[in-house]
């Protein structure tokens, strides 16, 4: 990311770093724990979303289309379903069924 | 953030149901109380709850109120995450040390518009749900917050600056580092609230291993109509459960844990989890294994006598040995059932939680010079006769910091160690002159 380049008085033009540059410095950066984290979630996302196609899916079905953990399934259906992707449509038999809702 | 005053005539330590209690009852008398919370809300553990026994009142209905008033009284100052460094007496008065850690955001400019974390790329688990559920990098705590401002991890932030850019009032802040105030005080009051022991404290239990062995804060969660899944589900699978048992005494009355006193709300909280559970799924089964059951409190026994002959949670008297997991994640409980000559049965359920026991959630050691008893809480110098009083004159104690009990006990001795700093602040002449006194 550029810094900003800022002039002060008496003309003279120097280089000021953004804020968020210099939080990013401060914390070392993006760690690698977290850019494996990121992917992963990522990757997650990329699989649900497939599995869901057009239709309305329970949380066993989607681990079983996308070789996920049940689990992990529930957890990133519910992140989803938190922010707007996904709704909970029906119960069928012990288990929901969601659905995406088309919202990036 | 807006400056403080060099000077409060009581600094609170917790923002829980107990430290605000305490700072109103402090700042209806008129005294200037500076309220001090590590979390980035005030609202303790109360605020998490779903509904409180044996009342059955929504928790939040009861402990919103609480945090309005605080917020907004014009004698009481809430500085949010923050902690106390160290509290050294001075005379009569005290001189506090506070760290301001960044929240990343002006909270002053900050409208809770939540814009930021609908931006925002990365989910991570939320805290306030146990990690059952998900927020995003900056976010805002939870929907009853206060202040209701949005907070960055900065673990989880890809400096993506998306937040920023989409904030209507520019107020994220990426500058802001942590910082260290200094005020003094007329006097302290402890109010730091509990913990739960640790749900893995007993291997045996596969508690922190089997998904669907709970601790009572999540159970709470998921229970919320707010929580993580909106209704009633499994953590393995999203399965909607038939069987629900209670282990009982899963982390008091035990020597092998460190904690041989009674936890006292522990089967309280149980039985309400049970009946609400039954309102909330339909033909479920719920089975609460104790050793005994213990309500003392006002309307507690009636409370467990609904539980059994009105909702049909079954009590059994018996020790559970040993939870094994299944492969399908359903729960096998063995138990020595002591009603019926110790015989040992296997029981399934598709979710155990464990009623973990109470321990303080903060030590003083390093901080303040006060005693803690032989049990971990803090020491009370006359536990019968001023049980709000600790070992440091001038710094009271109060709510779960002293032992463990129920909110209307916390908030009765909140109101005490209340009165108490009152009468310090009057007897000793460490109150300095206040400029205004706000209205009754």
């Amino acid at each position: 990311m550029a810094d900003e380049v800022k002039e002060q008085a008496g003309g003279q033009k120097v280089k000021q770093q953004r804020p968020i540059d210099v939080l990013r410095q401060r914390m070392g950066g993006v760690s690698d724990e977290l850019k494996e984290y990121f992917k992963e979630q990522n990757r997650i996302r990329k699989l649900l979303s497939e599995a869901f196609g057009q239709g309305a899916r329970t949380v066993p079905e989607l681990a079983q289309a996308t070789k996920l953990e049940p689990h992990v399934v529930l957890w990133h259906v519910m992140a989803m379903k938190k922010y707007g992707r996904v709704v909970e449509v029906e119960q069928k038999g012990d288990y929901f069924t969601y659905a995406m809702t088309g919202k990036e | 953030m807006q400056p403080l005053k060099s000077y409060y005539d009581g600094v609170v330590i917790g923002g829980g149901i107990t430290g605000m209690q305490a700072a109103l009852d402090l700042g209806e008398q008129g005294y200037e109380v500076l309220l001090v919370e590590r979390e980035p809300s005030i609202g303790g553990k109360m605020i998490a709850l779903n509904k409180v026994f044996p009342t059955l009142d929504c928790s939040s209905c009861i402990c919103t109120p609480r945090m309005a008033e605080s917020a907004h009284h014009s004698n009481i100052r809430i500085l949010t995450y923050s902690e106390v460094r160290r509290v050294e007496k001075r005379g009569k008065g005290f001189s506090i040390n506070l760290e301001c850690k960044p929240r990343y955001v002006v909270e002053e400019d900050c409208i809770g518009c939540s814009r930021c974390e609908q931006v925002c790329p990365v989910d991570a688990p939320h805290e306030f749900d146990e990690k059952l559920g998900a927020r995003r990098a900056v976010y805002i705590p939870h929907g009853n917050a206060i202040p209701q401002v949005a907070v960055l991890d900065a673990n989880y932030c890809t400096f993506c600056g998306k937040c920023e850019k989409i904030c209507p009032t520019n107020c994220i802040d990426f500058a802001q580092l942590p910082t260290q105030e200094k005020v003094e005080a007329g006097t302290v009051i402890v109010a730091t609230g509990l913990k739960t022991t640790p749900i893995d404290a007993k291997p045996e239990y596969g508690g922190g291993k089997f998904l669907n062995v709970m601790d009572p804060m999540a159970m709470e969660r998921v229970q919320s109509s707010n929580g993580p899944y909106g209704r009633v589900l499994r953590p393995s699978d999203g399965k909607v459960p038939k069987s629900i048992a209670y282990v009982q005494c899963a982390g008091s009355r035990d020597e092998t844990l460190g904690v041989p006193y009674c936890s006292r709300v522990c089967c309280m909280y149980a039985i309400k989890q049970a009946i609400l559970l039954k309102h909330l799924v339909q033909d479920l089964d719920i089975t609460i294994y104790y050793m005994d059951i213990r309500a003392f409190g006002k309307n507690f026994e009636q409370f467990y006598r609904r539980a059994i002959e009105e909702e049909g949670v079954k009590f059994v008297k018996a020790k559970v040995a040993k939870i094994i997991e299944q492969p399908n994640k359903d729960l096998l409980l063995r138990v020595e059932d002591m009603e019926h000559g110790g015989v040992r049965r296997e029981v399934r359920h598709d979710i155990v939680v464990l009623s973990l026991g109470t321990l303080p959630a903060w030590h003083a050691a390093g901080v303040i010079d006060i005693a803690e008893a032989s049990d971990g809480f803090f020491e009370c110098v006359a536990q019968k006769i001023s049980p709000t009083r600790s070992t440091m004159d001038g710094v009271f104690i109060a709510g779960v910091a002293t032992g463990p009990k129920d909110i209307p006990d916390s908030i009765v001795e909140a109101g005490a160690a209340a009165m108490e700093a009152a009468m310090y602040l009057e007897r000793s002449g460490v109150r300095r002159p206040v400029a205004e006194v706000a209205a009754y």
